[in-house]
């Protein structure tokens, strides 16, 4: 057995892991507390794995499958990858902690088919983490899109049939119509689909318009990435039980999306091409736009999870817009919101969630008062708000602090007032839901515990500690994060 | 019988042609239809038949001392073509006979509306 | 030997059929039917092997070439002719007598016996080197797929077959009228004699008129835009197997004998292929709209049919020898989808019949859903590796309205493949659909499937681009 083990590469466990791990939930219909256990130990392990790629050298790239020569099937293992990949890993044990005591305390159908295509969508965000070249790494993102469309649509009814055809018509939509194009054009210019340190691209000779055509194309067909106007899929995907939100919607899909946004910024054009022809000034005010726009839709939104999506989407566009920015300052804050706004985020849908089981509530009028009764789960609301505003001690101040600097860098002065005015707007869409909670109304006389059980309760403290613990902690990240060319100086 | 002959022998043949082709379109009943086929099969088969012939020539085979003959291959190639006119025909009547056992008529907008109904 | 098996592909079945009437019974019917297809599936693969050698003939009564029939095998046809057979061939597994549940009150081995006679028919379209020939065979396969729609289980069936009758029968009567004209321009019936003569006849026009009416015929056959109507109401009508089969490879063999006649034998060159560009384009998304608002799966699979049809006419159009090759992909990759998922859906003919199937029938559910994923062009599939030899061939020959279609018609499929997907995994089961013997409902549609990951992860249909690419003389 572990002969047969060690032949497996290690590069592909992580893909490998999950997708067993679902075919054996589909096949074998193991009773709740079996898969739940087993779910939780292979995310642990897969996790540990990740981990321990921080610590040692990376293993060596894998070629899995050649289908001519430029074009194959290959996974490597480069800093940003391991990034977003261990994001996704450390995070995944975490809300199958959570998703267990969701899934049970809203006793919720078919957890069978919920867990397997849980673990089959990890498997797809980890596909992309590795991916080695551009045709795996679209290979992984559809896997992806296809694999979520089970958990989004889980609950049957037509809000669910409704936001199932918007996520999966704008997702395979923006990638087949302009993502796919995009990556034949590349692999045509250039004769290989593989990612190139300083970028593939950088001695195609394509003129600067083209150049700009190109990165608009990945830029809006990189659905995921939520950048107005293809954001639509993300709000309807909010049908989704909170777990799903919590993790592929703040997580493993949108994060994927702005990780392939940065991954074909820095290995596909190389920010030294694309600054020198200026393609991305378009799109630079494009997301600009877009984390305005989006802060404002939060700002407006009554609906928990509406807010916390459009947040989302706001936060989404730092990345895009440290990918147009172009100068390694910025390129690393954005390499860093993956990190910080995953946990800050995942923290606040977790809130959401135990606040929908405790209190059955989700509009966010209805929530005055109702801190008293559950002050952890509010409680880590306002240390994960602080982290995605980017107030110290959460992980997002040095977000907000390398992009400012980035654009500063660049020239940039108009950028450094959109990321003030979005600043403000984060802070008057996300503090009022824990103040309403404490201080909307005067604190009762006697107040009655009523916080989320346990298996809720705990992953949403630790995912709010994790978030300021990053604030402390992130120089090991960034000293990786520099060794990319581009990012480094 | 020259030239003009056979050139006026091609219009009468695509006068039948066409003739077929309008009964096809504009027939509502399916046997009228197949007749209507027919005739457009049998105005292509009149067509091969007169490419091989040629007016003072006579068959190959029959006339030793003749040195100018109809051209064989037409005649034989058509010869398939008739039996596929024949077996064409055929199978649209047994259609057409099933069409009235199952929606009870053979005028094609009475039965495409019984098939609708279904 | 490998004379014979030049035309083993055609002969078998053909030989195989009466046979299989004066058997009598149904079951040894049926098992010699489908031995014949397996027969004659492993004949034409065995002919692959040495496609890199260029064309091969078999002369019938040894007469030598111009003056008898001739088969010639090239690099153009031969990979067809194992599509054809191989589709057949799953087509048949699936038509056990219990499949077809006594429509013919113990007729069956008749149904076989049309299933080979069609299938001998459309290899020999395939397979002739002779232009007379091609009518024969056409009308052989045309007169027994009437039979065949004919067979299905809804009241309209037969009403259905008589008009593709009627309009079948037209289109072959102008391919007659065609190679009549080109007899008079040429005096041969020899396509490599034809291909020689025609440019230099001195009857230029009445060769182009020709030319003309046997486009019309096989664009009629091969459902190009604008003839198209027909193909729905067939594929809506024809018992699930039957339409499989079509699905597969009938409309893919009138699209060869089009590519064949008009830009090999006539070499008509650049004017004939900018008109299978323009055909192509225009079927390419009226196909794909008219699948998005189908009421009908089966017509909603057809029309889609229609726009996949169109890819590969326009694979063809752009002249090249990466075109040829995404038009090899696409042959195979849409066989392997399309004839399997008829062959998953089975006898289902409504969105509401699929309702529930993830929970009443889980294997199906998994089949359809990946089939789906091809028809879709999803990365692994063969819908993937031929959209993508499709899109780089445009890119390539700078074909930019071209490109544009193919992404637009592919976000089309898209609104289709999740009707398609819906009712599968997320409606509850409304009323049971016929039950039907597991081998056969599964085992065809399996094979399909593992086709098609075979064809999207081996370059084995790509292989065959550069010599029917040398077939038509695009590439040294």
């Amino acid at each position: 057995m572990s002969a047969l083990l060690s032949t497996v590469p290690p590069l592909l466990w992580p893909v490998l892991a999950p997708a067993l791990l679902a075919l054996l939930i589909i096949l074998a219909r193991p009773a709740p507390n079996v898969r739940e256990g087993l779910a939780l130990a292979v995310g642990l392990a897969n996790a540990a794995l990740w981990l321990s790629w921080w610590l040692g050298a990376p293993p060596p790239p894998l070629l899995l499958h050649e289908f001519q020569p430029g074009l194959s099937l290959s996974l490597s293992l480069e800093p940003l990858g391991l990034l977003f990949g261990t994001v996704a890993a450390v995070l995944w044990p975490i809300t199958t902690v959570y998703a267990a005591g969701y899934m049970r305390a809203n006793s919720e159908e078919r957890q069978n088919a919920f867990f397997a295509a849980f673990a089959a969508s990890i498997a797809g965000a980890q596909l992309i983490a590795l991916a080695g070249d551009l045709l795996t790494l679209f290979v992984g993102y559809e896997w992806l899109t296809l694999a979520t469309w089970p958990l989004v649509t889980h609950k049957r009814n037509a809000d669910a049939l409704r936001g199932g055809r918007i996520y999966l018509g704008f997702l395979l939509a923006t990638s087949l119509g302009l993502l796919l194009p995009a990556i034949v054009i590349t692999v045509m210019v250039a004769g290989s689909a593989d990612f190139v340190a300083g970028g593939l691209l950088r001695g195609s000779g394509l003129s600067a318009t083209a150049l700009t055509l190109l990165f608009a194309a990945y830029l809006f067909g990189i659905g995921k990435a939520a950048l107005m106007p293809v954001h639509r899929w993300l709000p309807a995907a909010m049908v989704a039980p909170t777990p799903v939100s919590a993790l592929l919607h703040a997580v493993a899909v949108v994060k994927a999306g702005v990780f392939v946004v940065l991954k074909i910024t820095i290995y596909v054009f190389g920010p030294e091409l694309l600054s020198r022809t200026n393609a991305a000034q378009l799109l630079l005010w494009v997301a600009s736009a877009s984390l305005v726009l989006a802060s404002v839709q939060a700002w407006r939104a009554d609906h928990l999870k509406q807010r916390l999506a459009y947040s989302t989407i706001s936060q989404l566009a730092y990345v895009s817009l440290a990918a147009c920015l172009l100068v390694p300052g910025a390129l690393l804050g954005g390499a860093l919101q993956i990190l910080a706004h995953a946990f800050g985020k995942i923290t606040l849908f977790f809130c959401a969630g135990a606040i929908y089981t405790a209190a059955h509530k989700q509009q966010v009028s209805q929530l005055d008062g109702l801190g008293w009764a559950m002050p952890f789960t509010f409680g880590a609301f306002a240390v994960a708000s602080l982290s995605i505003i980017g107030l110290p001690p959460g992980a997002g101040a040095w977000v907000k602090w390398y992009l400012a600097l980035g654009s500063i860098d660049a020239g940039q002065w108009a950028v450094l007032g959109v990321l003030a005015a979005s600043t403000m707007l984060n802070i008057a869409y996300l503090l009022p839901i824990p103040l309403r909670g404490f201080f909307a109304v005067p604190r009762p006389a006697s107040v009655t515990r009523a916080e989320a059980p346990w298996a809720l309760l705990a992953p949403l403290l630790l995912t709010a500690a994790l978030s300021v613990v990053w604030f402390f902690a992130l120089g090991p990240v960034i000293d990786r994060l520099l060794l990319i060319e581009g990012v480094g100086r | 019988m020259t030239l003009w002959a056979s050139q006026l022998f091609y219009a009468l043949d695509g006068l039948l042609l066409v003739t077929g082709l309008y009964l096809v379109i504009a027939q509502d009943n399916l046997v009228k239809k197949l007749l209507g086929l027919s005739l457009f099969q049998v105005a292509i088969f009149v067509f091969y038949l007169s490419l091989g012939k040629l007016f003072p020539g006579g068959a190959a085979v029959l006339l030793p001392e003749q040195s100018i003959y109809s051209h064989p291959l037409p005649h034989v190639l058509i010869l398939t073509a008739i039996v596929v006119g024949i077996a064409t025909l055929a199978v649209g009547l047994a259609l057409v006979v099933r069409v009235q056992e199952e929606l009870g008529s053979t005028e094609e907008d009475e039965a495409r509306l019984e098939d609708r109904r279904r | 030997m490998s004379e014979i098996l030049l035309i083993a592909p055609v002969l078998l079945p053909l030989l195989i059929a009466p046979l299989v009437v004066m058997l009598g019974s149904q079951r040894a019917g049926w098992l010699l039917a489908v031995l014949a297809a397996l027969v004659a599936t492993l004949a034409s693969a065995a002919l692959l092997p040495a496609l890199g050698e260029g064309p091969r003939s078999y002369h019938f009564g040894n007469w030598p070439p111009p003056f008898g029939i001739e088969y010639v095998l090239d690099g153009l046809n031969t990979p067809l002719l194992l599509l054809t057979n191989a589709s057949a061939l799953l087509a048949l597994i699936a038509a056990t007598p219990a499949t077809l549940a006594g429509r013919f009150a113990g007729r069956e081995p008749v149904f076989y016996a049309l299933f080979l006679l069609c299938l001998s028919g459309l290899s020999g379209i395939l397979a002739t080197g002779d232009a007379f020939n091609v009518f024969v065979f056409l009308e052989i396969s045309s007169l027994c797929t009437y039979g065949l729609v004919a067979a299905g289980p809804r009241p309209g069936s037969a009403l259905a077959a008589f008009q593709y009758l009627i309009l079948g029968t037209l289109g072959g009567s102008f391919v007659l009228l065609g190679v009549g004209f080109w007899l008079q321009a040429t005096g041969t019936l020899n396509m490599a004699d034809l291909a020689q003569r025609l440019p230099q006849s001195e009857y230029g026009e009445v060769a182009l008129a020709g030319s003309v009416l046997l486009l019309l015929g096989f664009a009629l056959k091969s459902a190009s835009f604008p003839l198209q109507q027909w193909l729905p109401a067939v594929y809506a009508a024809a018992p699930w197997p039957v339409t499989a089969f079509l699905a597969a490879c009938a409309t893919k063999v009138a699209i060869y004998a089009m590519v064949r006649l008009a830009l090999d034998v006539a070499a008509l060159g650049e004017a004939a292929r900018w008109l299978f560009g323009l055909i192509a384009l225009v079927g390419i998304v009226w196909g794909a709209l008219a699948a998005c608002v189908q009421r009908d799966l089966r017509r909603m699979l057809a029309w889609s049919s229609v726009s996949q049809l169109g890819y590969i006419l326009f694979a063809f159009s752009l002249g090249t020898a990466a075109g040829v090759t995404a038009a090899m992909i696409q042959f195979f990759s849409h066989g392997a989808i399309k004839g399997g998922l008829f062959l998953a859906l089975g006898p289902a003919r409504s969105f509401d019949d699929l309702a529930g199937l993830r929970e009443r029938e889980p294997w199906r559910c998994a089949m359809l859903t990946l089939l789906t994923m091809g028809l879709l062009g999803v990365p692994l599939t063969a819908g993937f590796a031929a959209k993508w030899a499709l899109l780089s061939a445009a890119a390539q020959a700078g074909h930019g309205i071209g490109l544009g279609v193919v992404i637009f018609s592919s976000l089309l499929a898209v609104v289709y493949c999740l009707r398609l997907l819906e009712p599968v995994w997320l409606r509850a089961p409304q009323r049971d659909a016929p039950q039907l013997p597991r081998h056969a409902m599964l085992l065809p549609p399996a094979l399909a499937t593992l086709a098609m990951f075979a064809l999207g992860l081996t370059p084995w249909a790509a292989s065959f681009g550069r010599p029917a690419a040398q077939a038509l003389g695009w590439a040294p």
